[in-house]
């Protein structure tokens, strides 16, 4: 990478930038900006201008040149389904980015790109340089807080959470849809600034053809960037999301009992899904209040997916999940209230059938 | 030190509908409240020692109230944004976030908290863009939070597990609303908050460069009921058949 560059006329003088400099490279001279030597190219005082005085020469994130990436991490190539999608309808490439040489993806991308560091400020730098038209991930806590601060640095759009995602004819740019309201309504966007920087939940996340890539990783030769250190480790302690927040619910009756409960909580695990009850199971000590699925509650869920072991649907029931998007009712009989308001029955033993969604 | 709470007043969602007719949300009979996590963030504030506690919110004059909720459970200062605000629903974190760095680059504050996401936008993005444009640490999805000196130890979550670790100062906490229950005001909290002074500061906001080309509802109108048949293992290698082609799993 090279130095920035100060554009004089837009320098307003405001030293925003000689304060936020770690390395004092930066001082005012006639109330315009000077960088010395000892600047290290960290770009802090690039996304510090406000004024856009402060830029890498001859990387305009508006042209966007470099294909598709999309962010592997740990060699996971979730997103490469839809990468190749957009890379193919853009007629460019599909490259994974990997943050460490040891997490290499086997499959899925043109090619393979490492950025060391793997901070928002090397991801912000590598793009200013290679130019990507979009780059994608799988929509986890720590990708979205990765491409929001990438977003940020880059003062270009992110968006999160995205669930439908198409490339606009004619132009370099897509059209996205994204939930807001907690589910509740859905808004189709599209970015009018490059590249795109967006999180991918299931619904756009399209399969990944097989495919090996077809050259040896590219390590982009980006310094070192200064970073806020934060130390972390694992505690080994999981989590349990509460229904609001749960893509998936897994949710009982009284009539699957105790033991039903616990192959419930396996099944659930393997799921990675939450397990709730109806208000009767919960009346009959099976779950904490907390976890009761009932519209006398005040509360409303808008999981992806709910599935109802044993449940006959009490219309209290019925109405706390109305905005849940796939509704999937497990039951000994199909003339059950829930089963006239459901995607797809299954009738027959529930436990047979808890034990099977085990084995899969 | 000096400790900011970044607040967004958020609908109560449920007593929203959409409009067919207008093509847009309605919110008209529901309310903005002070959002849970925003207060757990000013109770974790509170516990940082610190010798103020600013309040801040880009909102209406007519939101005002939620300042006030801040100021009953431990906010000290208030301070209002005033700016061409855009419709609500269709807030682009990334000017968001442009507006209210400004404001902390001039209040100078050594932690900024935030909610972890709001039930409106849901990005959860506005706290970790304001970290990188401070140049703040970032410590998502608090839960736990103590301070020696210039050392924040933090527990977040991160996909369902429970990670720990540290940072210097100046951070930027976003708060999780797994961190506990919080606390209620009290009757002087509500006198103090009654008269606090509230502060109006003018941020001109950058364009929007995100285009809505549409808004839809997610309401339910009516299932596939669709009866799967077969011995228990072939009606889940069905189900799980189903649920992939609609992206549910």
């Amino acid at each position: 990478m090279s130095m920035p560059i100060v554009v004089k006329d837009k320098c307003n003088g405001c030293g925003d930038c000689v304060v936020v400099c770690p390395f004092f490279a930066l001082e005012l001279v006639d109330n315009v900006v000077t960088i010395a030597e000892s600047c290290l190219d960290c770009g802090v005082c690039v996304s510090a201008c406000s004024a856009g005085a402060l830029v890498y020469e001859g990387m305009d994130v508006t042209q966007s040149g470099g294909g598709v990436w999309y962010l592997a991490p740990g060699g996971d190539i979730e997103a490469a389904g839809t990468a190749r999608y957009l890379a193919d309808e853009w007629g460019k490439s599909a490259a994974a980015v990997v943050f460490n040489e040891n997490t290499l993806p086997d499959s899925g991308s043109d090619l393979v790109l490492v950025i060391p560091g793997g901070n928002a400020r090397a991801l912000a730098a590598a793009i200013q340089h290679e130019k990507p038209g979009a780059v994608l991930a799988p929509d986890r806590d720590q990708t979205r807080d990765l491409l929001a601060q990438t977003a940020a640095l880059l003062n270009v759009n992110f968006f999160s959470g995205v669930t439908s995602l198409q490339p606009v004819y004619g132009k370099d740019s897509v059209e996205v849809v994204r939930p807001i309201f907690l589910g509740r309504y859905y808004v189709r966007v599209q970015a009018q600034s490059a590249p795109v920087l967006a999180t991918l939940q299931k619904g756009a996340l399209l399969p990944v053809r097989a495919m090996a890539t077809t050259q040896a990783p590219r390590i982009l030769d980006i310094k070192p960037a200064v970073w806020p250190e934060v130390t972390r480790q694992e505690s080994g302690r999981y989590y349990m999301p509460g229904l609001e927040e749960a893509d998936i619910i897994l949710s009982g009756g009284p009539a699957i009992g105790r033991e039903g409960f616990e192959l419930l909580n396996a099944v659930a695990q393997r799921m990675g899904a939450v397990v709730a009850g109806s208000k009767e199971a919960v009346q009959a000590g099976f779950l904490p209040p907390e976890r009761m699925v009932d519209a006398s509650t005040g509360k409303r869920f808008a999981p992806s997916l709910y599935i109802a072991f044993g449940i006959d649907g009490s219309p209290g029931h019925n109405a706390a999940i109305t905005l849940a998007r796939t509704v999937v009712a497990v039951s000994d009989r199909a003339d059950t209230n829930l089963a006239a308001s459901a995607d797809f029955i299954l009738t027959g033993d529930i436990r047979a059938i808890m034990e099977a969604m085990l084995l899969e | 030190m000096k400790v900011c709470v970044c607040i967004k007043p958020a609908w109560e969602v449920f007593d929203t509908y959409f409009s067919s007719s207008r093509g847009e949300i309605d919110t008209s009979a529901a309310t903005r409240q002070l959002p849970v996590a925003e207060r757990l963030g000013i109770d974790l504030a509170s516990q940082m020692s610190p010798d103020e506690i600013v309040a801040v919110s880009w909102t209406d004059a007519a939101d005002e109230s939620v300042l006030r909720q801040a100021a009953a459970v431990g906010a000290t200062r208030l301070v209002r944004i005033e700016s061409e605000s855009p419709h609500a629903y269709t807030m682009d974190p990334l000017v968001v976030s442009r507006v209210l760095a400004e404001l902390l680059k001039s209040i100078g504050p050594e932690m900024v908290f935030f909610g972890h996401r709001s039930p409106e936008g849901g990005s959860g993005a506005v706290g970790p863009m304001v970290a990188a444009m401070l140049g703040y640490a970032l410590l998502p999805r608090c839960v736990r939070l103590s301070r020696d000196g210039d050392l924040v130890t933090f527990s977040c979550l991160e996909d369902g597990r429970e990670i720990s670790g540290s940072a210097r100062l100046p951070v930027v906490v976003t708060v999780h609303p797994a961190a506990g229950s919080p606390k209620s005001p009290s009757p002087l909290g509500i006198r103090r908050a009654i008269k606090a002074p509230l502060e109006v500061v003018r941020i001109d906001a950058q364009r929007s460069e995100v285009d809505i080309r549409a808004t839809g509802t997610n309401e339910w109108k009516g299932r596939a009921r669709q009866v799967l048949e077969g011995s228990p293992a072939q009606m889940v290698q069905m189900l799980k058949a189903q649920l992939r082609e609609r992206g549910a799993i």
